[in-house]
């Protein structure tokens, strides 16, 4: 199978000692990817990471088998991504601003904005600038912007933050869209369980900045486990382990 | 089109997008008429400067020594300090574009606005003179083509001094505040120690008046030329260093 | 990863080294500017120096007034010598004068009177001369002037002959003229020239000097509207031991007096300077000679005048 991501090792500390250690994870092409843990537990971190908007401290990240720092632009024309808030320039609209998006991407037609603007339901409010849009609103923009370009590997950090319920059918239709029918791969960080359960095949657990747990979510479902057992199982192992030291 | 040129057009587009940035250019068309205006209606009170052969050139010296260097400190602002607040930055460093050409197309972006506010002043200044019935000479045209292309070269070197120091800041009031008091410093020290009048990039705010000179060394040309060009690659380098490390 | 640092490190390191070089050199470039400087500081340094003047105003190429004067001055022995000529229209007055340690005689070509002033102040005198000397003063000026100068000093040019000496040598037409400059001449332009004449040595008083001050004030056509610094040329020649021999600069200012008649006046002013070191002021002997005493305090406002000139 074709290797999409691969971290080994990677490390990266802030100065108030938050951060991740250590971290290795493997994303084969169609694999759709939860990143699954509590708050702070360090998943922007790991998506910043592997999307180059900060440097590891120590590891190394491989973006379609090639190094991701050395080789950014090849491997970003492939990715798209959703990096927490949804901020954009709001004095610009929504049409506008995909156009500027477009411009990275040659094979990417005028046609495509529409088809985009209209899968995520923006369509009506394409010519409004975007400091009048609500935060669901924004956030299903940073998805029409993340997606324009056809990539192969879409990476979405917290995706349904802000969204309604709408909202959320939506993304996951559309997320589960691109799997089926393009193979599109994703990594998804959420500390929503039950919407990582409808989407993915593989989970990860990221607890106090460190991968404690990986696993086929069909084998887990297989073991007469909810994906929510799983999880609090580890977060409670986990501080069992502390208790003990 | 090359991925940098990509971002550079985006970040003219956003430029021109900006409410405050056409404001500038709009005023910039005013701008001549207005002090043309003013210092005729001034003239029994200060007996200042009539439109004449010379106005282009004496314009151009106001222009460089307080109107575009504003423009160039708001232009930062919103280029490098208003995005880290915003925290937009990660719209352009998530796209397939390195560091450096997101730097690049910035500071692009930046020299290609200050272009465009040199080339409007003039225009509007010629238009000045045209209406005031002292239309220029091909010769006197030439020397205020020369002058105004020497001053675009001194603001952009000006200007990578302030792109560096905007790498400090994540706010684009307090950036704003502290370029205007930078450069009235640097502006002042040259009165105080006489190296600065050479040593800082804020002194040759009036170098163009070098190029219309008939009798100036050329020696003299070319050490300040390479003083500019080397201390625009120095500060442009200085705040790339640090725009590459950002994290965002 | 390492070429972009390479790339970095090169163009931060050649490009600072190429700042400090070039900046290094167009500060150390000796321009007309800093010669026409040392000379003139070094010409501060004489003892006793031979001055001859010229100065003429032109207006529309017909010449008003003119005036010559040799001048003999010695700082050491704190005496100086000199006459004047000063012809407006056709009327012409002389003026000798000898200044001598502890009094000051003058005296016009139009009467046998020497006028004689005696100098009250002394001290007061000598310890105002040690404050204008002042090292630390005169450098903060200089560092003033040379930052108002700004890249106007890349104007002068220089050009150094065989021998040593220099030729020192400016000319701004109206575009390179800075705007502040164009922007205040103007108001003192006009200023000066329609000031009211005070006609002040009209009125009887016997105890003054006899000259007319305000004739050359008088030739000039009083400029009010469009006034425009035409033209400033300057040129300096300067002796292989960096003494001045001779400077010269000339004005052409434009403009309409009140009646919209348009106005090319030239100012004129020259020096040459001779003698370095061996000049002795001539002195002068009053015995047997009509003498009237000057009040101080005429001899006080003559001084304020010619500071403002």
């Amino acid at each position: 199978m074709d290797t999409m991501l691969e971290t080994s090792q990677l490390t990266k500390t802030y100065r108030n000692q938050r951060g991740i250690r250590n971290i290795s994870l493997r994303l084969n092409a169609g694999d759709v990817y939860g990143l699954l843990g509590p708050n702070g537990a360090g998943k922007t971190t790991f998506l910043k990471l592997v999307t180059g908007l900060i440097r590891p401290d120590e590891g190394k990240i491989t973006l379609f088998r090639q190094d991701l720092i050395d080789h950014f632009e090849a491997g970003m024309q492939h990715v798209g991504c959703m990096i927490e808030s949804a901020d954009f320039h709001d004095f610009i609209t929504a049409g506008q601003y995909l156009k500027m998006v477009r411009r990275y991407y040659p094979d990417v037609t005028e046609h495509r904005i529409t088809q985009v603007l209209e899968a995520v339901g923006l369509i009506s409010v394409r010519n409004d600038k975007i400091k009048h849009y609500s935060t669901g609103m924004k956030q299903k923009l940073a998805l029409a912007a993340a997606i324009l370009p056809n990539p192969k590997l879409v990476i979405l950090d917290e995706p349904t933050n802000g969204l309604d319920i709408d909202g959320m059918v939506m993304f996951r239709r559309i997320i589960q869209q691109l799997s089926e029918e393009h193979g599109t791969t994703f990594l998804i960080s959420s500390h929503m369980i039950h919407e990582l359960e409808q989407l993915c095949n593989r989970v990860g657990v990221i607890v106090e900045g460190q991968l404690v747990r990986e696993g086929d979510v069909r084998d887990l479902l297989a073991g007469g486990q909810s994906l929510e057992q799983f999880y609090i199982h580890e977060l409670e192992s986990r501080k069992g382990e502390k208790s003990v030291v | 089109m090359s991925r940098w040129k990509a971002g550079w057009i985006n970040e003219l587009s956003l430029l021109v997008h900006r409410k405050k940035i056409i404001a500038f250019f709009a005023f910039s068309l005013l701008l001549p008429v207005l002090l043309a205006v003013s210092l005729h209606a001034l003239q029994p009170v200060l007996g200042l400067v009539a439109v004449s052969q010379s106005f282009p050139i004496q314009m151009l010296s106001i222009y460089t020594s307080a109107w575009i260097p504003l423009f160039i400190f708001t232009v930062t602002a919103d280029l490098f300090p208003n995005e880290a607040a915003s925290r937009t930055l990660k719209l352009a460093f998530l796209r397939p574009n390195t560091r450096f050409k997101v730097f690049f197309a910035k500071v692009a972006a930046l020299a290609a606005g200050i272009g465009a506010l040199l080339v409007l002043l003039g225009a509007a200044t010629l238009v000045c003179n045209v209406f005031a019935g002292t239309a220029l000479s091909l010769a006197a045209g030439m020397g205020v083509f020369k002058a105004y292309a020497a001053a675009f070269v001194s603001m952009v070197a000006l200007s990578a001094v302030f792109v560096f120091i905007s790498q400090w800041f994540k706010s684009a009031t307090g950036f704003m505040v502290f370029a205007i008091v930078l450069y009235a410093a640097l502006k002042i020290s040259s009165f105080l120690l006489g190296a600065m009048s050479t040593f800082s990039p804020a002194s040759y705010t009036d170098w163009h008046m070098l190029w219309i000179h008939p009798t100036v060394a050329a020696g003299k040309l070319w050490s300040t030329s390479l003083y500019l060009l080397s201390s625009g690659v120095l500060f442009f380098a200085l705040g790339y260093f640090i725009f590459d490390r950002k994290e965002v | 990863m390492k070429k972009k640092w390479t790339m970095l490190g090169g163009a931060v390191g050649i490009s600072s080294v190429m700042m400090i070089a070039s900046g290094v050199s167009a500060f150390a470039s000796t321009s007309g500017y800093d010669a026409y400087k040392s000379a003139l500081k070094n010409t501060g340094t004489l003892q006793n120096v031979s001055v001859q003047t010229q100065a003429s105003l032109q207006d529309n190429g017909k010449t008003l007034a003119s005036a010559e004067g040799s001048f003999k001055v010695s700082l050491d022995t704190q005496t100086a010598s000199g006459s004047a000529d000063l012809k407006t229209n056709g009327s012409a007055q002389s003026v000798d004068f000898y200044k001598l340690k502890d009094q000051a005689v003058l005296k016009s070509s139009n009467d046998n009177t020497y006028y004689v002033e005696q100098e009250l102040s002394h001290g007061k005198n000598k310890k105002d001369q040690k404050e204008k000397f002042d090292p630390q003063i005169s450098q903060q000026a200089e560092t003033v002037i040379d930052a108002l100068v700004g890249n106007l000093k890349d104007y002068v040019e220089v050009d150094t002959k065989s021998n040593g000496s220099k030729a020192i040598s400016a000319n701004l037409d109206q575009t390179q003229i800075p705007a502040v400059v164009n922007a205040i001449a103007p108001i003192v332009i006009k200023h000066v020239s329609s000031q009211d004449h005070d006609g002040e040595q009209k009125d009887g008083d016997k105890n003054e000097f006899p000259l007319n001050r305000d004739a050359l004030q008088a030739a000039a056509p009083k400029l009010t509207q469009d006034i425009k610094i035409e033209k400033v040329s300057f040129q300096a020649d300067v002796t292989a031991a960096n003494y001045i021999q001779h400077q010269e600069a000339d004005v052409t200012i434009s403009g309409k007096d009140a009646s919209g008649a348009a106005h090319q006046i030239v100012v004129h002013v020259q020096a040459d300077l001779s003698g370095y070191n061996t000049t002795k002021p001539d002195t002068i002997d009053l015995s047997g000679k009509k003498v009237q005493q000057l009040e101080h305090h005429r001899f006080g406002k003559h001084g304020e005048t010619e500071s403002v000139k």
